[in-house]
């Protein structure tokens, strides 16, 4: 196996799929380590893994058991790594290495038949035949998954055993304790022998399993592999995603995403009884600009972007009725409060360094920026230059770039610009109703999903009306009012 | 007539083997409940691994575990080089000790078996449901220390107690300490409404229940205030439930700040984790407080082993005397059953 960079996750989203998926062997764990996004330049290979994802999906579509068949044997898999380094290097295998390797290849032999029975044929999975190993550790016609150094493999064996066993009858007759003795010393005489002629003929089982080390090897990361396509298909079937439609960035179309969801808040939601606003956005080659409400769900729109785009990146299929992306060079994010006062940055301070690392980055290929309210902590006056500076900078970098924010005045020649339908224009607080309930009742009347917008439009202004559907302090909103121009409707 | 050791265990499907002290003769009783060549398939492993059983040099006379042909054993991956029994090597399960991982073996001739086994409760008992489902009928547990044998109690269904000069030289105390852990072992049951969250519970958390089974205090057991929140009761009908070890120093704590117990019950787990002294169990009887376990022992018997590992050899009869004027169990003398064993051998020629 290489011995790669595990990969680390770019999105929550993806973070947390990962932790979800179910991977019982050894081997698919080890694949899940070794996954890496397809670049720009991996478009052929990445289509291939999505054909056959398809295909794996369409049989688990058309039969309902079929993604469980294999999952006894991946659960009984274990790394036989160790024992076939051993085997590589010449060492005498000893009774448990053999053991494992038999096991090994025994489960390797009905997974391969089970893949031939399926008729997937997949290009990239490719079982070695391992029944010549099972045969020169099973010397019976029975096969069985024990092991031991059988009396076939030697007529000297046969004969040891014979007279060792033998003598322990007559140990266990013996009504004289000297003659008992005597026997006993004898007993232990052929014992150090039948270890040696073991020893000889697991030497001699190693220089016949050393051939097959390759193929045993081969067939462990196939296993892997096809253990990883199957977890994939279980999370598109189960989640209903569909196949992502690749195109490479030369080509400079939008990115498209029809109804797209977030599998994480979702489930959160749906614990609470409530449904996720699937959102739909088109973001073009260059600066799309995101504005909406507070709690409007600007965040959980960006982020389940990104999550779709890095999950077609990965091979996944993608939580969207439609998703239409290029092959990015990179996916990355400037969000979330990354202050530590470890490394004696601030919320800005942080956001600089990130900047410095994404412009690094859009030299070098095309990706998708993804920014959460950039400059939201420094003065506004500066923050929105801050902002306007990074959309041109996007804008002219050939990247594809998504900025959320709450500044006015943002202008941006030539960029796409969306927002939060928002809240509803009837809603009204609930009095004295306890914080769940208040936060229900934002839920209910906010409008999640995404608009176009013309480029000359003004920031909404609901900041005040969600602090009073928030149920914030009567006296306090009092002194706000007052603060607001008069012809304001609150 | 009295009924032999291997009649007793019949019929258990696991049976621990648990010692007073090492030497004790834990492992002569494990021989010769496996040596009889029984009608069922039987199987062995140990809490842990007592090295002092590699120890031969010595000349203790520490016996070897002798296993017979057919005896399905679970011991280490690094100890199966020590065993001398021709082999078929069933399955892994997962358990790693020092010794690499245990491994389960099916003996195809007799032989000398070093075992080693994991040393957790739930190992043990998933080790034991593997050895039933390889076709163990009855499984035996070299049990360790009593203090260390939780994990073997919790797992089987019978135990025996080895006891004898390995502990101490001095006849009375022995009778004493047997008689106290014999009490421990065997005390009964809790009562049936305890409520099933405290199961939950951290390791070392002491919870208080009133009469109604409702919790109403908390406390780690090994912090001082314990005992103090346990007395705070007084007088109120309460039950003190412990995940994890009843110390010495919290129930002299107890007995210290209390008169009268007859309002509390102490449950544990099961009689191995009340780590007190014999007088501070009297004394916690004498004021009337109930010592309680989830998990009753089933205690067969006592085996005795008149021989210390220092040679010195103590007054069989007189033990097994004072042993059995003080437990109502059977007791048996590990080295004269082991002659008597070795007679029955010899007068069953196709044995």
């Amino acid at each position: 196996m290489h011995k790669q960079k595990k990969y680390r996750a770019i999105t929550p989203g993806v973070a947390w799929l990962l932790a979800e998926l179910q991977l019982d062997s050894p081997y698919g764990r080890e694949a899940l380590k070794n996954m890496q996004p397809a670049g720009s330049a991996n478009l052929p290979e990445l289509e291939s893994n999505l054909d056959e994802l398809a295909a794996i999906v369409t049989a688990a579509n058309s039969d309902p058991d079929f993604l469980h068949r294999a999952g006894s044997i991946f659960k009984c898999l274990r790394y036989i790594g160790g024992s076939l380094d051993n085997l590589e290097a010449g060492l005498t295998p000893d009774e448990t290495e053999l053991l494992e390797i038999k096991g090994f290849a025994i489960l390797l032999e009905s997974l391969k038949k089970w893949y031939d029975s399926a008729n997937l044929q997949l290009p990239s999975i490719n079982f070695a035949d391992l029944s010549e190993v099972v045969t020169i550790l099973n010397p019976d016609s029975m096969i069985v998954s024990s092991f031991y150094v059988h009396e076939a493999y030697s007529e000297r064996l046969k004969e040891l055993r014979t007279a060792k066993r033998a003598l322990e009858q007559q140990i266990l007759q013996s009504r004289d304790q000297a003659a008992k003795d005597s026997l006993r010393q004898k007993r232990l005489l052929i014992v150090e022998q039948e270890k040696d002629e073991e020893c000889r003929v697991r030497c001699e089982l190693g220089k016949k399993l050393r051939v097959w080390v390759a193929d045993l090897r081969q067939n462990g990361n196939m296993a892997g592999l096809f253990e990883l396509l199957l977890a994939k298909a279980k999370i598109a079937v189960v989640h209903h995603c569909v196949r992502p439609e690749i195109f490479l960035p030369t080509a400079k179309e939008p990115m498209l995403a029809i109804n797209m969801r977030n599998p994480e808040v979702e489930e959160s939601l749906s614990r609470q009884g409530k449904q996720f606003t699937p959102v739909s956005i088109e973001l073009i080659c260059g600066t799309t600009l995101l504005t909406g409400a507070n709690m409007g769900g600007k965040t959980i729109a960006l982020m389940t972007l990104a999550m779709n785009a890095e999950l077609a990146a990965l091979g996944f299929f993608v939580f969207a009725e439609r998703f239409s992306t290029p092959l990015f060079d990179f996916i990355y994010l400037i969000a979330g409060d990354n202050q530590s006062s470890i490394s004696g940055l601030s919320s800005f301070g942080a956001e600089i360094i990130k900047l410095s690392e994404l412009t690094t980055l859009t030299r070098k290929g095309t990706g998708l920026a993804v920014c959460d309210e950039f400059a939201r902590s420094t003065n506004p006056s500066e923050g929105s230059r801050f902002v306007q500076a990074l959309g041109e900078y996007l804008h002219q970098s050939g990247s594809y770039g998504i900025i959320a924010t709450h500044y006015d005045g943002i202008k941006i020649t030539g960029a796409g610009c969306y927002q939060v339908i928002g809240l509803k224009n009837q809603a009204s607080a609930i009095p004295g109703a306890g914080q769940a309930a208040l936060l229900d009742n934002l839920c209910a009347n906010m409008d999640y999903r995404l608009v176009k917008i013309s480029n000359d439009y003004q920031v909404p202004k609901e900041a005040l009306h969600i602090a009073s559907i928030l149920g914030v302090d009567a006296e306090f909103l009092g002194i706000l009012k007052r603060l607001y121009p008069e012809d304001k409707n609150c | 007539m009295e009924r032999s050791l291997a009649e007793l265990v019949e019929g258990c499907r696991c049976v621990a083997i648990i010692g007073m002290e090492k030497n004790a003769g834990k492992t002569t009783v494990l021989n010769q409940l496996i040596s009889n060549r029984p009608a069922v398939v039987q199987a062995i492993t140990s809490i842990g691994y007592d090295g002092e059983d590699t120890d031969q040099v010595t000349g203790t006379g520490k016996p070897s575990i002798y296993v017979g042909c057919g005896t399905l054993v679970a011991t280490a991956n690094g100890l199966l080089g020590q065993c001398d029994f021709t082999r078929e090597l069933l399955r892994f399960t997962g358990f790693h000790t020092p010794m690499g991982e245990v491994v389960i073996v099916r003996a195809l001739s007799d032989g000398y078996a070093q075992i080693a086994g994991p040393s957790t409760t739930v190992q043990m008992g998933r080790l034991v449901d593997m050895l039933q489902a390889s076709g163990a009928e009855q499984v035996f547990i070299d049990g360790a220390a009593a203090r260390k044998s939780t994990a073997a109690i919790s797992s089987s269904d019978a135990c025996i107690l080895a006891t004898g000069a390995a502990f101490s030289h001095d006849i009375r105390q022995i009778v004493e300490q047997t008689q106290h852990q014999v009490e421990l072992l065997t005390l009964p049951a809790a009562a049936k409404n305890l409520p099933q969250s405290p199961y939950c519970a951290d390791l070392n958390d002491c919870l208080l229940f009133n009469d109604q089974g409702e919790i109403v205090a908390r406390a780690c057991a090994l912090e001082e205030n314990c005992a103090d929140m346990i007395v705070s009761q007084a007088d109120v009908s309460t039950t003190a439930l412990f995940k994890g070890v009843v110390t010495q120093k919290l129930i002299q704590r107890l007995l210290d700040k209390s008169r009268s117990l007859a309002w509390l019950d102490l449950v544990a787990e099961d009689g191995t984790r009340f780590m007190i002294s014999s007088q501070q169990r009297l004394e916690l009887r004498r004021r009337l407080a109930n010592l309680r376990v989830i998990h009753p022992a089933n205690l067969l018997a006592v085996t005795i082993n008149p021989t210390s590992p220092s040679g010195l050899r103590l007054d069989t009869n007189e033990l097994r005397r004072q042993i059995s004027a003080n437990i109502s169990l059977p007791v048996f003398d590990v080295m004269a059953s082991e002659n008597c064993h070795k007679t029955n051998l010899q007068e069953q020629p196709d044995a």
